[in-house]
Order: C-alpha cells, then structure tokens, then sequence
C-alpha cells in the first residue's frame, strides 16, 4: 500500500541527496571560520593568476608607454601601482568572496537541519528510534 | 481559463511522463543554435562548420551535464580561434581563463545562463534571461548573464573584424591585440545590455520574495520597466544606436515568456487568501496562506456493462442509478488491499479500515 506522505518525504530527501547533500556536508565538515578561510585562500589564489592575466594583457596594451618609463627609470613607481592595484583587486574580490561563502555556510547548516528533521521524521515512521 | 488550467494540468502531465527525454531534447536544440550562432558568425574551420560535426558535438551537449556542455563549445569557439590566427586563440583563451578564474568559483550551477543569454540575444529576446533567471534562481545568476553577454558581443565583434587580427611583426600583432581589447572594453552597446540583464535579473529575484499578492507578476513587470528604463538611459548617454522599438518589442514578448513561466510555476488564486491569527507560548502567528490554482485532471474511466471480462468482474449493470459514480477509485483502491477486504463492504467499513491501514503504516510497532 503507497503512503503519499511518506513518498513525498523520501522524495525530497531524495532529491536533495542528489543535488545539494554532497555540497553542504562539505561545509559541514569545518567551523565558519576554517570554511570561509579555505575559500579565501582558493580566491587567493585564483585572484592572483587573473590579475597576473589582465595585468599582462594590459601591458601588452600599453606596451609603448611601459616601455618609456622603464627607460625613464621610474620602475619603482610602476611597481608600486602595481601593487596597488593588486591589492585594491585582491581586497575586492576576497571580500566578493567572504560575503558569498559566508551566506552558502549558513544556507548548507539549514539545509542540513531540514534534511536531518525529515529524516527522523521518515525513521518515526517506520517505528524506529532516531536517536 | 479553466481551458488554460487544463491544458497546464495536460503538458505537466506529459513532462512527467517524458521529462526524461525532453530535457535532453531541449537541451540539444539550444547546443545547436548555439554552434549554429558560433558558426555563422565565427565559423573560421571549414571542419568544424559542416553539419554533422555540429550536430555531434550538440549531441554531446545535450548528453553530459551543463557545465561541461559549456567547457565543450568554448573548445568549439577555440578551434575556430585558432584557425583565424594564433593571436585570436591566445586571447580568447586568455578571456574565457579570466572568466573562468573570476566567476565560475562563485556561481557554478548556472553555467546554463552563459549559452541562453547569446542565444537569446541572437534571437532578439534576451530579456527572458534575466526574468527567468530571477524567478527561479539566486541573485548571482546575474554574474552569469553578464559573461554570456561579454562572450556574445566578443564573438560578434571578432566575426566583424576577424580579417584584421593576424600575425605577422610585432608592430601587427600588438595593434591586433588593442583593437581587440578596445573591441571589448570599449564596447558601450556591451556594457550598457549587461548592466540592463544584472539589474533586471537581482530586481526580479528581490521583488519576488516580497509578502505582497501576484509577487512574480509584479516582479516581471517592475523589471521589464527598469530594464528598458536603463536601457534607454545607457542609449542617451553613449549614443549605441539601438533600436527603441525592436528593444520595446522584445521586451514585451519576453515578459510574455515570463509570465507563461509564472503561470505554470506559481499559479495562486488570490481571490480565496486566508489569514489566520494564533498563537503559543512565545509567539502571535499571523499566517496568510494562498491557495494554488489547481485543476484535476479528467480521467475517463472505461466500465465494461458486458462482455466475459464484466462478468469475470462480477459487474451487473441495473440502470443509470445503480452506478456509484463517485467511487469508481476508491472501489478499485479496496479491490487492492486484502485487509481492507475489498470485494465485499460498504464504503463507511472500507475508510474506516484503510484509515486504520494507514496509521498501522505509520507506526508498525504499536
């Protein structure tokens, strides 16, 4: 005999340990902090080579004028907007990145909760215990 | 409109029965306008360019999942790339790795949007992007709308002036390269319809969510007016030469779009709102709940009068009255259930036991 409630519940657990369950015990695994840390790092990362990236195509672009002021050796200037740049970038983008892996932590801990109060919903009703 | 619900209640019906096909279906056919798009306007290796190699690698889209279609026709757009010129290859690669660095860290599950927006864009109606995307998805999905527009004016752009990007001495190859950089950072038709679609995609998804009746509708249409509003604005202040009345046009059809979309997704009946106030210990609760517009789908039952098949059944017919026409399911759930007893029993005995049935169901211990 089909119990549609039962079916509707399986459903959902199951449809959420297709798409989101893998992700969200991801982050489950850390604290806040150590979650948000490793994503920063990975942008870190990532951050840098696109700004190594753009940076050499915008040299390529402006290849005469860098040219002349390296000749007119101002190269310490160069690099020190440069670094600048760099760093407005990297503080841009790793806060971009702090404000999207701080909701998803919270999202993947309410996922979690929600996930684990059917699943003892669906024990209760197969008379099991769920603690 | 009972019409309309029905033939909602009909295609819902059909993509449940064949949603396993369809999916993949429609998934094909926008691969293939896609490379059909790539190679129109880019299609530099004759190999490539001819229709079974398209239709392969369409297939191929439409069969694996969504990123990886995506990664897919950025290798097709490659090979075009390096057929032009080595120029060409480098710095595509060096925009779709810049793309790929910055955005797909964030938003990796729409990777969907960065093909339907130059699609759309292509057919006129881009605007069904962000509306779509803002009813059903977050608000980063706009990151996504924004690199499919980068890509579709990048490959226009490059179909347009892809004879000038060659090689040759450095003095060339490095014009190439500033023409190709102003053909993208100074594109101001570009900018100004990627501003359009990411506002129109985070006002959606905001006034969506917001407690007041016909919410989808409302966020439709208070986007649809914004989108045009900024595209107007970005028309004036550069000066892109758009056309006010294909943008007017196109807008009007994907909000039509999007509102078939809220009609099948989120069809309520607010004329039967109920509000309801109650509280526990710690909290008033004013609840107001919104009852869907549902319609059951007719089911045509076919009922043998005669024939060795009714009487196996045991089924007499004695005249119109003698029917029960009301439990013709219910007669046929019991016939199921050997606790209920389903060949003999009223209807009261029947509930009764399957009531029981269920909560023996719900707690086998007891």
């Amino acid at each position: 005999m089909l119990n549609e409630e039962k079916i509707r519940l399986m459903t959902r657990l199951a449809l959420y340990e297709k798409n989101q369950l893998k992700e969200d015990e991801t982050a489950e695994n850390y604290f806040k902090t150590d979650y948000i840390s490793k994503q920063l790092l990975g942008s870190l990362v990532s951050g840098t080579i696109a700004f190594l990236v753009a940076a050499g195509a915008y040299a390529a672009y402006n290849f005469d004028i860098i040219m002349l002021s390296i000749y007119s050796a101002d190269v310490k200037g160069l690099l020190r907007q440069v670094l600048f740049d760099y760093v407005l970038f990297m503080a841009a983008f790793l806060l971009i990145t702090w404000v999207i892996y701080a909701a998803r932590y919270r999202k993947s801990r309410r996922g979690l909760h929600r996930y684990f109060s059917a699943l003892k919903k669906l024990l209760r009703g197969y008379g099991e215990d769920p603690e | 409109m009972t019409t309309l619900l029905e033939i909602r209640e009909y295609i819902k019906g059909l993509y449940a029965r064949f949603g396993a096909v369809l999916t993949p279906i429609a998934r094909f056919a926008v691969a293939l306008i896609a490379l059909g798009m790539i190679n129109s306007g880019i299609g530099y290796n004759e190999t490539l360019k001819g229709a079974l190699p398209t239709v392969i690698v369409a297939l191929f889209c439409a069969l694996i999942p969504a990123n990886a279609g995506c990664a897919l026709i950025a290798v097709v757009i490659l090979v075009h790339m390096y057929s032009l010129s080595l120029l060409a290859l480098g710095f595509t690669a060096m925009l779709f790795l810049l793309l790929f660095l910055l955005y797909f860290r964030f938003t990796p599950r729409t990777g969907i949007l960065v093909v339907l927006t130059p699609v759309c864009l292509k057919l006129g109606i881009p605007y069904v992007v962000p509306l779509s995307a803002g009813l059903f998805t977050a608000p980063e999905s706009a990151l996504s709308i924004v690199v499919g527009v980068v890509v579709y004016y990048y490959l226009v752009f490059i179909g347009g002036s892809g004879a000038t990007t060659g090689t040759g001495s450095v003095d060339q190859i490095l014009t190439s390269l500033r023409s190709l950089m102003d053909g993208i950072a100074g594109n101001h038709s570009m900018i100004i319809m990627a501003l359009t679609l990411a506002v129109g995609a985070v006002i959606v998804c905001y006034v969506r969510r917001l407690r007041i009746a016909h919410a989808w509708s409302v966020a439709v249409a208070v986007s649809s007016v914004v989108m045009l509003i900024v595209l107007f604005a970005g028309d004036i202040a550069y000066n892109t030469g758009m056309s006010i009345g294909m943008a007017f046009l196109g807008m009007i059809v994907s909000a039509g779009i999007a509102e078939v979309l809220v009609f099948f997704f989120f069809n309520m009946d607010y004329s039967r709102i109920e509000s309801v106030q109650f509280q526990d210990d710690d909290y008033y609760y004013y609840v107001k709940a919104v009852p869907k517009v549902t319609l059951a789908a007719k089911s045509h039952t076919v009922q043998r009068f005669s024939g060795p098949e009714a009487e196996e059944d045991g089924i007499y017919y004695n005249g119109p009255d003698d029917f029960d026409y009301q439990n013709i399911d219910e007669d046929a759930d019991r016939s199921d259930r050997p606790e209920d007893g389903g060949e003999s029993g009223d209807g009261r005995e029947s509930r009764g036991s399957r009531d029981s049935g269920n909560s023996g169901d719900d707690r086998p211990g007891e």
